[in-house]
């Protein structure tokens, strides 16, 4: 099997992803054959689509209401990264099945969920010099989340639960707790098709 | 000196004068939302976030009706109106979500307040010959009433501390005083509002504009007085009366934060976060407490 170059494109609904999945999966007689030989390391990456959104911030602050600087850095800083490693697993020359799995991505005042990302991969021969490939991925987890603050506004409003990046804003304690980050990972579901010819 | 500047040195004199006739109006909010030059950059930092005042309502007692105008440059291009109307158009432009209510001198009767967080702005002083004792004045239905409101905490009262160049209560050198702002001393939600000649930073501090009033030796006022900008070569205006109304803008967008506080409780937070890094030679008996510092005012004072 040759792992070819492909673009990511949107997709369906989830659920249309892990039927179709579950059902490739499962499927009886065309797999009856099925020979488990070889799994392939095929991705190893840090970070995830999501890391992006804490990093924005890192750089910025406030002051508190004596003039204390304070820093998102701290805060926003992926002490521990995410780590995704992602494998195939050959069960057909013509196809097999991907996995991989996320290790979570840990800062102060947030964390991406640990993930399993789960799909497949089907080609086929067109002529001499072709190659058409078909890719669908389903990721399980890996949703960002992000923790609130404990804010001591002192006589005019005490200690309150506030989101630390709003803390210093007009806007209300309480409702600034509604725009905590609880991002779903862009790549819940992804399809690609792809076309190569060798000349 | 440029007519400009007349315009402005007659608006400062008349600012005092106290005269005019009753008409109450209400209005609604105020559309305009562009930061303007001679504001602070803390205003357009709220505004950016969607909050402006809603939910106060700030009452401007002043001149409305009189023919002395001014002109002045408040919202980029040139603008014409009586005193009370660029005070209240002053504050409408800091906090342009708050209801407004203007009471023209001519109306004499007692300050009603709204259903909510008030604010009640005096661009304006009480002058009589120096001498009296301001606790047996008896006082009209309309500066009784803002002094009662002041002392129980009812409404955040902001006076402009004047343009004697004196101490807050202290008499002029035509040997009058202005005998409101003796009376707001000591109350609980009361603020005296004296102008810098721009807004200070830290890196480049500013200075008491030469006319305004300063704190003095009275420990009381001190602690109720702040200051803010008012950037004449900006807005082409001078005096205290245009620095009262950024105060009240003030007050109209801390109570959008904080809802359920008190009158009392805002004044005390703009008072307690003022800043003194950006006042050149910061001294409490000529700034008071500081620089009002909206930013400050909205921030914790500890986060972890």
């Amino acid at each position: 099997m040759r792992w070819t170059s492909m673009t990511l494109a949107s997709a369906c609904g989830r659920r249309i992803g892990a039927g179709l999945l579950a059902s490739l999966i499962l499927a009886g007689p065309a797999f009856a054959e099925l020979s488990l030989e070889v799994t392939h390391l095929i991705g190893l990456s840090l970070g995830t689509d999501l890391s992006s959104i804490p990093k924005s911030v890192r750089d910025d602050g406030y002051e508190l209401s004596d003039g204390a600087g304070v820093s998102f850095e701290d805060w926003y800083r992926d002490r521990i990264p995410n780590l995704q490693i992602d494998f195939i697993t050959e069960l057909t020359p013509d196809f097999g099945i991907l996995w991989g799995i996320g290790s979570g991505e840990y800062g102060d005042k947030y964390q991406i969920d640990p993930s399993l990302r789960l799909g497949f991969l089907y080609t086929r021969t067109i002529g001499d010099n072709g190659v058409l490939s078909m890719r669908l991925t389903t990721r399980i987890g890996g949703r960002l989340r992000e923790r609130s603050c404990v804010a001591d506004y002192g006589d005019i409003g005490g200690v309150q639960a506030v989101n630390c990046r709003l803390a210093a804003t007009p806007l209300e304690p309480s409702e600034s707790l509604n725009y905590l980050w609880n991002e779903k990972p862009g790549d819940r579901l992804a399809a690609s098709i792809g076309l190569t010819f060798h000349f | 000196m440029t007519f400009r500047k007349i315009a402005a040195l007659v608006a400062i004199i008349t600012a005092w004068a106290g005269t005019g006739h009753s008409q109450e109006l209400s209005f609604g909010t105020l559309s305009t939302t562009q930061v303007q030059s001679w504001m602070s950059s803390d205003i357009g930092t709220a505004w950016s976030l969607g909050f402006r005042g809603k939910g106060a309502t700030i009452t401007v007692i002043d001149d409305f009706n009189s023919q002395n105008y001014l002109v002045g440059t408040l919202s980029g291009g040139w603008t014409s109106g009586t005193h009370g109307t660029m005070t209240y158009l002053q504050s409408a432009l800091v906090a342009p979500d708050a209801a407004f209510r203007i009471r023209d001198f001519r109306d004499t009767r007692s300050v009603a307040l709204a259903k909510g967080f008030n604010v009640i702005n005096l661009s304006y002083g009480m002058f009589a010959d120096t001498g009296y004792d301001v606790s047996n004045i008896r006082w009209g239905a309309r500066e009784g009433s803002v002094i009662n409101h002041a002392r129980a905490g009812n409404a955040l009262v902001v006076k402009a501390a004047g343009n004697d160049s004196v101490a807050v209560g202290a008499a002029t050198i035509f040997g009058d005083q202005d005998y409101l702002a003796s009376a707001l001393i000591g109350t609980r939600s009361a603020i005296f509002v004296g102008a810098l000649n721009r807004n200070g930073t830290a890196e480049a501090p500013a200075s008491m504009a030469w006319y305004s009033n300063t704190a003095g030796q009275d420990v009381r006022v001190q602690n109720q007085f702040l200051t803010v900008g008012v950037d004449s070569s900006a807005m082409n205006l001078a005096g205290t009366s245009f620095a009262a109304p950024i105060i009240s803008g003030y007050g109209a967008i801390l109570h959008s934060k904080f809802r359920s506080a008190t009158p009392t409780q805002i004044a005390n937070r703009l008072l307690s976060t003022a800043r003194t890094d950006t006042i050149m030679n910061y001294d409490p008996s000529v700034y008071g407490r500081g620089e009002a510092s909206l930013s400050w005012s909205l921030a914790p004072a500890t986060i972890n």
